[in-house]
């Protein structure tokens, strides 16, 4: 029969569990909004029941644990989850960037330009003697090469702070990763609710940041692995070590985790990767557009221009891109446009403005050599050509005669960069070549007439092909205006942010919903706790009545002696 | 059994309905504020990019509508100046007429009235607009008739600049009409090696005037009825381009109104829709807040004593 003293020590026992009980809730109330916080339960258990000769008899209550209410399914989901939230969150973030760079319609700053450029060219062919109408033309194609210029440059700022940003995110990730692992060696000992808590939500942020998938064996020791490679980020004790490789704005970027380059990855630090790299969803898509827009422009133009003469012919002329070299065939010297087969009509004219001499230089890209041309070129009357640095310079034998292009049929003019408009083959590069911003008499509005063997200032004939550019179609495969390749690109970019974004709207539900499952779980109801505190403290009163009444019983025994 | 919902759940729920109501409310401010539907590329790429291409071809019609305009004013110079060349071959027609029936003295006071008008005749052929010889064909900077005079400073020889003053210049008015914006100087005068040539006819009435050739003067009549029957179908001429310009640019404005009309049509927010869904969207937005005003304030704590 228990005696007194092991009824004091049931009530003692009561009252400590009440205590713990207590306590737990007040700290999962106090960790309420706590990240990563799951709620405490403390398990109670009946104390080992005692054999009396009438029966089985109760000893109180014992605390079994207090363990963290988790359920490692939900957790996979959520992580699985908030991995492609993240992905999608970065991609839209970034291409929202790169959208407001070509804001929209009028806003596009390459658009306005060009439109303006075109305009200033049509002016011109309306007066094409007037040498402030060619000012105009001068200023609007350097507005037009800067917009190109400063839209690229703003596109590979975004690039080289994706880099950057890859580079953060690869430290964090190896910051996460060892952390994890030195959790992983602390946890021998049994289980500890606020290490688990701690390596959960460090879990959490490496899921966000790359896609990871877990498991955790029956030491309670983690492995953490990439969700899309399966590459072991975390074994046991011992963290890989991821590295961001690359230049922060040519080639590709790469990731290495222990020297093996990842193929696919997920999260912030995959949208990033593939940001960085793409060249079918990316920056480098966006690149490339805006470089070929600049590009087919650049040629388009100058291939109008070259076969055109200003107020007055050129002193010399001197090719603006070089050959790789002067005994390779034109065709293989890697030049910004290929020649074909045809040819083009050189002039000299006398300082009185009439024709000296004139000739058709036959071009054949298999076999027409810079070194050949020059020889070409110089068989013509009153022409010399001489090759130097792989370029090819034209001079008149008389210094006071001046040259003249004609018809090109060949497109060597415009390969070469001779009596052109614009220098340079891409967005970043391009700018109204010098020789003409020095000279605006030389901007081409009219063309030779070879029967006549004249140019006249009143001609305005190249100046209006130049503005019928605006309408021609000569962009990708010729069937686009530059206006209207422009809005196809801004219609990619534009498709790519708002797949983005729906895409980020449609995984955000998606997280919602399985973030409330967690919470649901794992989460702190205030109510909860504080209905709990009502209960244990009801609990308390009762074991510290009992306790009092225990006392009572034993006064009423001891006066008894 | 219910779901387990906790104080967290409630609070981000509501954040996250509320951040949703004010995305909806900001999108539709800025609808309002610009006017129009789009004020982002994403917000409907497949519009934007069909504007971008609208706006373009809107761009291309105002350079057309430029290159008319230019052209139309100077049309409008060449008209006045066929007039005023007209006037010059009517009173030398008169001069002739009364050059080949008086004899004497008075033959030299129309021998200087037949220099006056030579005179005339060479400064209107030389007319400048805007730096340009009118009458000088492509060669617009250089005077399309050159003088030599003798020592009494009187005009005996007018010769056309040797390169050439037939030159055609052309306007491009629409994307498929050109307009010749030019005349050439001796469709005008006549050519220089020809028995019509308008300054080489005044030259030869003065001198034969002077003279008192009156059968020289009588057998000019003809030339001069010629070099004026030349300029009529040039009047008839410019004034048809100058029709055609206008037609042009009547359908080049109906184009660019259809194109105005279909970019309002995709770009344009419809103010009155969108007034009436930023009423709604408000109304909501205010249920939401005070929705979650009431739900994340409660709590057992308010009921425990």
């Amino acid at each position: 029969m228990p005696g007194p003293i092991s009824l004091l020590s049931l009530a003692t026992q009561s009252l400590l569990a009440a205590q713990l009980a207590q306590q737990t809730a007040a700290a999962n109330a106090a960790n309420a909004a706590t990240p990563g916080f799951s709620r405490r339960r403390v398990d109670f258990t009946e104390g080992v029941p005692e054999r009396t000769a009438s029966g089985f008899v109760g000893t109180g209550v014992l605390v079994k644990q207090i363990r963290r209410i988790r359920d490692s399914f939900l957790d996979s989901q959520v992580r699985a989850d908030s991995s492609a939230l993240a992905e999608a969150g970065t991609r839209a973030t970034v291409l929202n960037r790169i959208g407001s760079i070509f804001g929209v319609l009028e806003d596009n700053p390459v658009g306005q330009a060009l439109d303006e450029f075109f305009t200033a060219l049509g002016d011109l062919a309306s007066r094409p003697e007037d040498p402030a109408f060619r000012t105009t033309v001068l200023i609007r194609g350097q507005t037009l090469a800067t917009t190109f210029k400063e839209e690229v440059e703003s596109l590979l700022q975004i690039k080289r702070e994706t880099f950057f940003s890859l580079g953060d995110q690869v430290n964090e990730v190896n910051s996460v990763t060892a952390q994890i692992a030195r959790l992983n060696s602390q946890l021998t000992g049994g289980s500890n609710p606020t290490r688990d808590d701690e390596r959960d939500r460090l879990i959490d942020r490496l899921a966000e940041l790359v896609g990871v998938r877990v498991s955790v064996d029956s030491n309670g020791v983690a492995q953490v692995v990439l969700a899309g490679s399966g590459m072991l980020l975390v074994d046991g004790v011992r963290a890989a070590t991821l590295t961001l490789s690359g230049n922060p704005e040519s080639g590709s970027a790469t990731l290495d985790l222990d020297g093996n380059t990842i193929q696919s990855l997920s999260g912030e630090v995959g949208a990033l990767l593939s940001l960085r790299n793409s060249s079918t969803n990316g920056i480098p898509l966006v690149v490339g557009e805006v470089n070929t827009l600049a590009a087919g422009v650049i040629h388009a133009v100058n291939r109008v221009h070259a076969s055109g003469v200003g107020l007055v012919g050129l002193s010399s002329a001197t090719s603006g891109h070089q050959v790789s070299a002067p005994t390779t065939p034109l065709g293989s010297a890697g030049l910004p446009v290929t020649p074909v087969t045809g040819s083009f009509t050189i002039a000299v004219f006398d300082s009185a403005g009439a024709m000296a001499s004139s000739g058709s230089i036959a071009v054949d890209p298999a076999t027409t050599t810079l070194n050949s041309l020059a020889t070409d070129i110089t068989a013509v009357a009153g022409l010399s050509a001489s090759v130097s640095g792989n370029t090819l310079t034209i001079t008149p034998t008389n210094p006071t005669d001046t040259v003249v292009f004609g018809t090109d049929t060949s497109d060597t003019l415009v390969a070469l960069g001779l009596n052109r408009f614009f220098a340079g083959t891409d967005a970043r590069t391009m700018a109204v070549d010098s020789t003409l911003l020095g000279n605006p008499s030389l901007v081409a509005a009219a063309q030779l007439d070879l029967a006549g063997g004249i140019f006249s200032p009143g001609d305005p004939s190249n100046a209006q092909a130049l503005a019928g550019l605006q309408s021609s179609r000569f962009l990708a495969g010729n069937t686009q205006t530059p206006a209207e390749s422009l809005a196809a690109l801004a219609g990619t970019i534009g498709a790519l942010d708002r797949a983005a974004q729906v895409d980020t709207a449609a995984r955000e539900v998606i997280l919602t919903a399985s973030t409330a499952q967690r919470e649901s779980v794992s989460g702190v109801s205030l109510d909860e706790e504080l209905a709990d505190m009502v209960r244990f403290q009801q609990a308390f009163e009762a074991s510290a009545r009992f306790l009092a009444t225990l006392n009572e019983m034993s006064r009423t025994l001891f006066d008894l002696l | 059994m219910p779901i387990r919902i906790t104080t967290n759940m409630l609070a981000s729920q509501s954040l996250l309905a509320l951040r949703h109501s004010l995305n909806r409310l900001s999108k539709t401010q800025a609808q309002l504020a610009t006017g129009r539907r789009l004020t982002r590329l994403a917000d409907d790429p497949e519009a934007a990019a069909s504007g971008a291409r609208l706006q373009s071809r809107l761009a291309a019609i105002e350079q057309y509508k430029r290159q008319a305009n230019a052209a139309t004013a100077l049309l409008g110079t060449y008209d006045t100046l066929l007039a005023q060349l007209n006037e010059i071959g009517a009173s030398a027609q008169e001069l002739t007429l009364r050059g080949s029936n008086s004899i004497g003295p008075s033959a030299s006071g129309l021998a200087s009235e037949a220099n006056l008008l030579l005179e005339e005749l060479v400064e209107l052929a030389n007319r400048q607009v805007d730096g340009r010889y009118l009458l000088g064909g492509r060669e617009t900077l250089t005077a399309p008739f050159s003088v030599t005079r003798n020592a009494n400073g009187d005009i005996i020889t007018v010769t056309v600049n040797p390169r050439g003053i037939n030159g055609t210049i052309t306007a491009q008015v629409s994307s498929s009409a050109t307009v010749q914006t030019n005349l050439p100087g001796e469709g005008v005068l006549g050519p220089q090696i020809g028995p019509d040539f308008l300054p080489q006819l005044l030259i030869d009435l003065r001198d034969n005037l002077a003279l008192g050739n009156s059968n020289a003067v009588s057998a000019l009549i003809n030339s001069f009825k010629t070099a004026q029957d030349r300029l009529q179908p040039l009047v008839a001429a410019v004034g048809s381009r100058l029709s055609l310009i206008k037609n042009v640019q009547e359908l080049n404005r109906d184009e660019a109104l259809l194109l105005q009309g279909t970019l309002s049509e995709l770009l344009d927010a419809d103010l009155a829709r969108v007034t009436i869904e930023l009423q709604r969207q408000e109304v909501v937005h205010e249920a939401a807040l005070a929705a979650t005003a009431r739900t994340i304030g409660l709590s057992l704590v308010d009921f425990l004593r």
